[in-house]
């Protein structure tokens, strides 16, 4: 177990030195920022004092082991747009991604867990057509479409919540429905299959024969063997759920990571991607590293 | 001995009778249907659409569509800010979509399953290389990859595709790979090597169609997925540029006219929820009738 545990963090720590080198290469591939940073009317001299001062007349391997030794030490540079360390825009905008994550993941387990379940066991009926409807559409509908659709319903044509942007309670209930929305799909279908193996399978008839209730049945034999397919895709949900930030943010101008992200690729933004790259990365391989874990400590059977 | 041989001829006649499988009266009719339409729409663009989907027309802005007050029959879905008819800019939409979905696919897919079959066959060194690669890339968040990479090489339709196919062969590689490795172990794997294949022909005889049931469903399961991340990366601004008419641009133009004309942004959108949502049912119809353990793999 610790030796699997050993092997798992070293291909995490490789993984993000390839993608450290990959951003690195791909931000400076990406174009000139110069250009976007200098008034029309500058001098050839300007351009030249800019580049100096960001580095760039470096060669390549000397710039990118400026950048690693910096990062090793949490130094992630200075953005180039606006002049404040990387690390620390970074550190103001993720805790409100964080937020706006934890409303979609009650969303998904308040509605999505029930409603897989409930298609589960009842199954052709009703429950299971609405499950699969919604989770139909959630798997269909891309959320800049349904963050839009949201906000003209509720916030402009019925005034019932706000349009967009961060604060109270009510700001949270689209745009984190509209993030939940996708994932929770894929939790119900998942759930559901999984109990419809498990409710199939000779225990739970034993079980039945027993007389236990139906209850018990369900919730705690069922549901908890059941449970292990949607958790070993825990590492999938987090980079599903930086994905849909990134659209969900810039639809509701939420002041969050994914925007963040977003803003530095779009003005090339170098030390910004890079730290915007890297952090992604590092919270993605720690979600995959925690759930491989997890799923190897809940099921012996598997071993590296 | 030749018993034997017979039987190692078999398994691409076993993948054909397994698509063959595919009982008529059970299809999903509706989703087959319209994908059909779309392709159809696709195909036949430049002759079913009413108007240009560029051309522009100042007087005619923001008409609503037919069936609302002020609407008229001459736009059967309106026109946007520009005067452009919508019918047809998401008629030839669907070009966009189709072509970059059924492209990217095609690229990613193939080049993953080939990467797949080579990591799994060879084992040792290159195993490891390919599955370090594979892992690096899916350890990301699939559109900040896309729209890295479109924005690095520039808005247009083959950087799309070529972005979306980095997204896209990781999955495929790691998933042949260990069907390969499975394979690999079987009994006519190891009879044909005595009876003196070549390692090609092996590939290609023996290996290649029993992994092909894992890429078929793959590829349909993620049809859907990639049309939406083509229409986010064009409504981010990062997808094939304008004048291109793609469902996501439309969507983006609208949004500034949402209160006043709803219909630029809406019904983009839904034909882009009609089709994903019939390739999404066609893809579980089709993995649950060629192998049914398959389907958890490709969530997402």
């Amino acid at each position: 177990m610790g030796r699997y545990i050993l092997i798992r963090f070293f291909q995490g720590i490789i993984a993000l030195f390839v993608i450290s080198i990959v951003i690195f290469l791909l931000a400076r591939l990406s174009g000139d920022p110069t250009s976007l940073l200098l008034p029309i009317n500058a001098t050839p001299a300007d351009r030249e004092h800019i580049v100096q001062y960001l580095g760039l007349d470096k060669p390549l391997p000397v710039q990118y082991q400026i950048f690693i030794t910096q990062a090793l030490q949490g130094d992630l540079g200075e953005s180039i747009r606006v002049r404040v360390p990387v690390t620390q825009l970074i550190g103001e905008r993720i805790p409100n991604s964080l937020k706006l994550a934890g409303a979609a993941l009650c969303i998904i387990f308040i509605i999505g867990i029930p409603l897989g379940v409930m298609a589960a066991y009842k199954k052709g009926r009703f429950m299971d057509k609405l499950a699969r409807l919604v989770a139909g559409l959630g798997q269909s509908a891309p959320h800049f479409w349904v963050g839009l659709i949201l906000m003209e319903i509720f916030a402009v044509r019925l005034h019932l919540l706000p349009v967009a942007g961060m604060g109270t309670w009510q700001h949270y209930i689209m745009p984190g429905f509209v993030m939940a929305w996708f994932e929770m799909a894929a939790i119900i279908r998942l759930l559901r299959r999984s109990m419809l193996d498990s409710l199939d399978s000779e225990y739970i008839r034993m079980a039945r024969i027993k007389g236990v209730s139906e209850r018990t049945i369900v919730w705690k034999h069922a549901f908890r063997n059941s449970l292990l397919a949607p958790v070993s895709f825990g590492g999938v949900y987090a980079a599903m759920l930086i994905t849909c930030a990134i659209v969900t943010e810039t639809v509701f101008a939420w002041p969050g990571f994914g925007r963040l992200a977003y803003d530095a690729i779009l003005f090339r933004d170098f030390p910004l991607m890079q730290g915007v790259v890297l952090t992604t990365a590092v919270i993605v391989i720690t979600v995959n590293l925690v759930t491989d874990i997890l799923y190897a400590y809940l099921d012996p059977r598997i071993r590296y | 001995m030749m018993v034997q041989l017979k039987r190692i001829n078999d398994t691409w006649k076993q993948f054909r009778r397994s698509l063959l499988k595919l009982q008529i009266r059970r299809w999903p009719v509706v989703p087959i249907l319209v994908i059909l339409t779309f392709l159809l729409m696709a195909i036949f663009a430049n002759l079913i659409t009413p108007h240009s989907p560029t051309e522009q027309s100042l007087p005619e802005r923001l008409i609503p569509p037919a069936w609302q007050a002020g609407g008229s029959t001459d736009h059967l879905l309106g026109t946007d800010v520009l005067g452009r008819d919508v019918l047809s800019r998401i008629i030839f939409g669907s070009r966009v979509s189709l072509l970059v979905a059924f492209l990217s696919l095609l690229i990613g897919g193939l080049g993953g399953t080939l990467l797949g079959v080579i990591a799994g066959y060879s084992g040792g060194k290159l195993d490891a290389v390919i599955m370090r690669a594979a892992d690096s890339t899916l350890a990301f968040p699939m559109i900040l990859l896309a729209l890295l990479l479109a924005v690095t090489l520039g808005p247009s339709l083959q950087n799309v595709v070529i972005a979306i196919s980095i997204t896209l062969w990781a999955r495929y590689a790691r998933a042949v790979r260990g069907e390969v490795l499975s394979v690999k172990e079987r009994d006519f794997v190891a009879q044909a090597k005595i009876v003196g294949c070549s390692r090609f022909r092996i590939i290609v005889q023996h290996i290649l169609p029993n992994v092909l049931n894992t890429v078929v469903v793959l590829l349909t399961l993620q049809v859907g997925w990639v049309i939406i991340v083509e229409a986010t990366l064009s409504f981010l601004g990062a997808g094939v540029p304008p004048p291109t008419p793609t469902w996501g641009s439309m969507v983006s133009d609208g949004r500034e006219y949402l209160v006043a004309a709803w219909w630029i942004s809406f019904l983009p959108g839904i034909a882009i929820v009609m089709v994903v949502l019939s390739f999404n049912l066609m893809g579980d119809w089709l993995s649950e009738a060629l192998d049914p353990k398959l389907r958890e793999a490709a969530v997402g």
